[in-house]
C-alpha cells in the first residue's frame, strides 16, 4: 500500500506541473502575440481562474470632492462598468466568474489618488480582487502605458470592461487590438457571456451583436446609463483582496506626454453624465443671456446644463457639454430641451432620459416626436417663468 | 512628413435610416451615401498641413468595396495628393480596418495618420485607438486642435476634448491621431480640383496582398428600433407644465 501512495503522490505531482506549465505557457503565448515582449509580471499564480477584469476609470480631484457627499471615492464611470461586470457575472453559468478591478496610477505623483481609489474600489459591492499598478508612467493613466501594462498581466481574463467614457474608450480599443481581440463599444444591454446590444446609426438602430466563442478576452466598453450604479451605503466588511503588480521592467509613457489639463469644477453643478436633472439649449438660444437663463434654470434643480451642435459651434458653450452622438449619453430622471429642433444627432445622446419636456417655438420640431410634455413658446418667456416658479 | 488619412463611406448624415424588411441590416439600396463627416474633418486638417509646408504628401485610404473609389476621389478633389483603395466585398470590422492601415502606414513610412473619431454609422470609435496599439505609436483621440512642432523636435501639441474639459498633450511622431468635429470647417471641392481628381490614379491592393487577417471576431445577430416613446402631452401654459412634472412624472 505504501508503494502504491507513493506511486500515486509521484504521478499527481507530475500532473499538477504539467498542468500549471500548460496554464504558463497559455500566459506566456499572449504576452508574445500581445507585444512580442516576454514578461511575466504578475507574482500571483497563473490565470487558471474565471475572472473578469474592469479597467476602473482615474479619478480626479474634482470628482473626489463631489463623491464625498455620496461616500464613494472611485469615478461614477467605474461603479457603472462594476455594475455591468455583476451583470456579466449572473449570466456566466458553470464556474462562477471573479470581478477584479485594475487600478493604476502612481503613489509618488503630486496628489496621491492611488490609495483613496484603492480604497474605494475594494468597497465595491461584488468587487473581488483589486489589481494595483504603481509606476510613475501611469500618473496620468495614458493609453499606451496602461496597454503595456494590460499586456503583461499574467491572469488572463474572459472578459476586459471599460467605462463608456471619453478615456475608457480611447484605451479599450488600443488593448484590445494589441491582444488580438475585437471589442464592442457602449454595450446598453448583456444578454449572455458572448452576446450584447449596441446602438448604431446615433442610436436609431440597435444591433445584437455576438462574439466569437473563441475570442478571449471579449472586451467592451459599457454605456453607463444602461448600468446605473448605486453607491455603496456603508463600508463591505470582508473587503476585496488588494495585490499589487510587481515591476522590474522600466514603464516609459511611449512618446506621449500630458501638458496641462482644463477641467471644469464638479463641485459647482454635478457631471452631465451624473446629473439627475438636465437643461440643455439649442438653436434657439440666440445669446449669451439666453444661455444663461438656462443655467439658472439648471442652477434652481440643481442639475447640469447641455448643448447641441450649434452652440459649440456658435462658441457659446464647451464641447465637453455637448449632449448627442459625438457627445455625451445622458440618462437624467428629468432633461429639459430649450430651442432644440431634435436631430437625430442630439436624440442619440438623449434616449435614455426618464422625462423629457421640449419647449420650442416650432410645433413641427421633432423634438415633440420624443418629448413626454412639450410646450409650444418661445424660451425666453417660459424658462424664466419656470426659474421662478419652482 | 508624410500624412495618411483612413476615410470611410458611409450613409450620408441627414437621411433616415430604414431597416431591411427582414431586420438582417441596413437598407443602403439607393440610399444617399457620402464621406463621414468626420473623416472630411481629417481630410481638411491633413491639407491645410501640406498647404502649410508642414507635409510633403497627404495618401487617404479606404477600405470597402469599389464604391468607395467615389469618396476617395472626393477626397482628392479636396486636396489629396495621392489614394489608395483597399478592395475587399467583405464586412470589416475595425480590427481588420486597423491591421490593413497600419500595413498601409508602415508600406509609406507614414510620419502621421489622421482618422475622424467615428464613423457615423457603426459609432464605434475604435479604429483610430486599434491602429496605433498595432503601430505602437502615441494615439491621441478627441482632438480638437493639432499643432506641429517640426521640424525642430518632430513633435505634435493636440488639444483634445476629455470627459470634463481639455487636455493638452505632446506626442512624438509618428503618431496616429482622430479628429472631432470641432477642429476645423471642411472645405467644398472645387471644378478644377474635381476635374484634376477624375485623371488622378486609385491604386487598388486587396487585403491578401499585405497578408492581414480581416476575419470577423463578431457577427450581428439582430437589428431592432429602439423602443417607442409614448405620444408627447402637449401644455399650454408653465403651470400646466410644471403641475405635471411634479404630480405625474413625479420627478421633482
Amino acid at each position: 500500500i505504501l508503494l502504491i501512495n507513493m506511486f500515486l503522490n509521484v504521478t499527481s505531482k507530475f500532473c499538477l506541473r504539467t498542468s500549471l506549465e500548460r496554464v504558463n505557457r497559455c500566459d506566456q503565448l499572449l504576452h508574445t502575440v500581445g507585444n512580442g515582449r516576454l514578461n511575466l509580471k504578475s507574482t500571483s499564480l497563473g490565470g487558471s481562474l474565471l475572472h473578469t477584469l474592469v479597467i476602473a476609470e482615474p479619478l480626479k480631484e474634482a470628482n473626489m470632492a463631489a463623491s464625498k457627499d455620496k461616500r464613494s471615492v472611485v469615478s461614477e464611470a467605474t461603479m457603472q462598468a462594476v455594475r455591468a461586470a455583476q451583470v456579466l457575472q449572473t449570466l456566466s453559468s458553470g464556474e462562477k466568474m471573479g470581478i477584479w478591478v485594475l487600478v493604476a496610477g502612481s503613489r509618488s505623483s503630486k496628489c496621491n489618488l492611488l490609495n483613496p481609489a484603492v480604497q474605494g474600489v475594494r468597497d465595491l459591492p461584488g468587487v473581488d480582487k483589486v489589481l494595483v499598478a504603481d509606476h510613475p508612467a501611469y500618473e496620468h493613466q495614458l493609453p499606451a502605458p496602461l496597454t503595456s501594462l494590460l499586456n503583461s498581466l499574467a491572469s488572463s481574463p474572459s472578459h476586459l470592461i471599460a467605462p463608456g467614457s471619453c478615456w475608457g474608450t480611447a484605451i479599450l480599443p488600443r488593448v484590445a487590438a494589441t491582444l488580438g481581440a475585437q471589442p464592442l463599444s457602449q454595450v446598453h444591454n448583456i444578454i449572455d457571456t458572448h452576446t450584447f446590444q449596441r446602438p448604431m446609426y446615433a442610436g436609431a438602430v440597435l444591433a445584437t451583436v455576438q462574439v466569437s466563442p473563441s475570442a478571449r478576452p471579449v472586451c467592451f466598453t459599457v454605456c453607463g446609463s444602461s448600468f446605473p450604479a448605486t453607491a455603496p451605503l456603508q463600508s463591505r466588511l470582508h473587503k476585496a483582496e488588494v495585490e499589487e503588480l510587481q515591476y522590474d521592467e522600466s514603464e516609459t509613457t511611449g512618446g506621449t506626454w500630458l501638458l496641462s489639463e482644463d477641467l471644469r469644477d464638479v463641485t459647482k453643478r454635478p457631471a452631465l453624465t451624473d446629473a439627475s436633472v438636465v437643461v440643455s439649449g439649442g438653436r434657439g438660444v440666440k445669446t449669451k443671456e439666453q444661455f444663461g437663463m438656462l443655467e439658472a434654470l439648471a442652477d434652481k434643480l440643481g442639475g447640469a446644463v447641455g448643448v447641441t451642435r450649434v452652440l459649440v459651434d456658435a462658441g457659446m458653450a464647451p464641447h465637453d457639454l455637448l449632449v448627442g452622438q459625438s457627445g455625451k449619453i445622458v440618462s437624467p430622471k428629468l432633461y429639459i430641451a430649450a430651442g432644440i429642433s431634435g436631430a437625430v444627432q442630439h436624440l442619440a445622446g438623449i434616449q435614455a432620459s426618464g422625462t423629457v419636456v421640449a419647449i420650442n417655438n416650432d410645433p413641427h420640431a421633432p423634438i415633440f416626436q420624443v418629448a413626454d410634455y412639450g410646450l409650444i413658446a418661445d424660451l425666453n418667456k417660459v424658462v424664466p417663468e419656470l426659474t421662478s416658479k419652482l | 512628413m508624410k500624412i495618411l488619412v483612413g476615410i470611410k463611406r458611409v450613409i450620408e448624415y441627414s437621411t433616415k435610416i430604414r431597416l431591411k424588411a427582414d431586420f438582417s441590416g441596413v437598407e443602403t439600396n439607393l440610399v444617399k451615401m457620402s464621406m463621414n463627416p468626420f473623416c472630411e474633418i481629417a481630410i481638411e486638417e491633413a491639407v491645410r498641413l501640406k498647404e502649410n509646408g508642414y507635409a510633403s504628401e497627404v495618401r487617404v485610404v479606404s477600405v470597402g468595396p469599389s464604391s468607395s473609389q467615389e469618396t476617395l476621389r472626393s477626397a482628392l478633389a479636396l486636396g489629396a495628393s495621392s489614394a489608395t483603395h483597399i478592395l475587399t466585398n467583405r464586412n470589416v470590422e475595425p480590427l481588420g480596418v486597423a491591421r490593413l492601415l497600419a500595413e498601409v502606414a508602415r508600406k509609406y513610412d507614414s510620419n502621421l495618420v489622421l482618422l475622424g473619431k467615428q464613423s457615423i454609422d457603426e459609432d464605434n470609435s475604435q479604429t483610430g485607438q486599434m491602429l496605433a496599439g498595432l503601430l505602437g505609436w502615441p494615439q491621441a483621440t478627441n482632438a480638437f486642435k493639432l499643432t506641429v512642432l517640426w521640424p525642430e523636435n518632430k513633435l505634435v501639441e493636440v488639444v483634445r476634448e476629455v470627459d470634463a474639459g481639455l487636455e493638452t498633450l505632446r506626442l512624438a511622431l509618428p503618431a496616429v491621431v482622430t479628429v472631432n468635429l470641432r477642429m476645423n470647417s471642411p472645405r467644398f471641392a472645387t471644378l478644377p480640383g474635381i476635374l484634376k481628381a477624375k485623371k488622378q490614379p486609385i491604386e487598388i491592393l486587396s487585403a491578401q496582398d499585405f497578408g492581414v487577417d480581416i476575419t470577423p471576431h463578431t457577427q450581428i445577430m439582430k437589428l431592432e428600433l429602439p423602443p417607442k416613446r409614448p405620444a408627447c402631452k402637449m401644455v399650454t401654459s408653465v403651470d400646466e407644465l410644471i403641475n405635471l412634472i411634479r404630480t405625474e412624472a413625479k420627478v421633482i
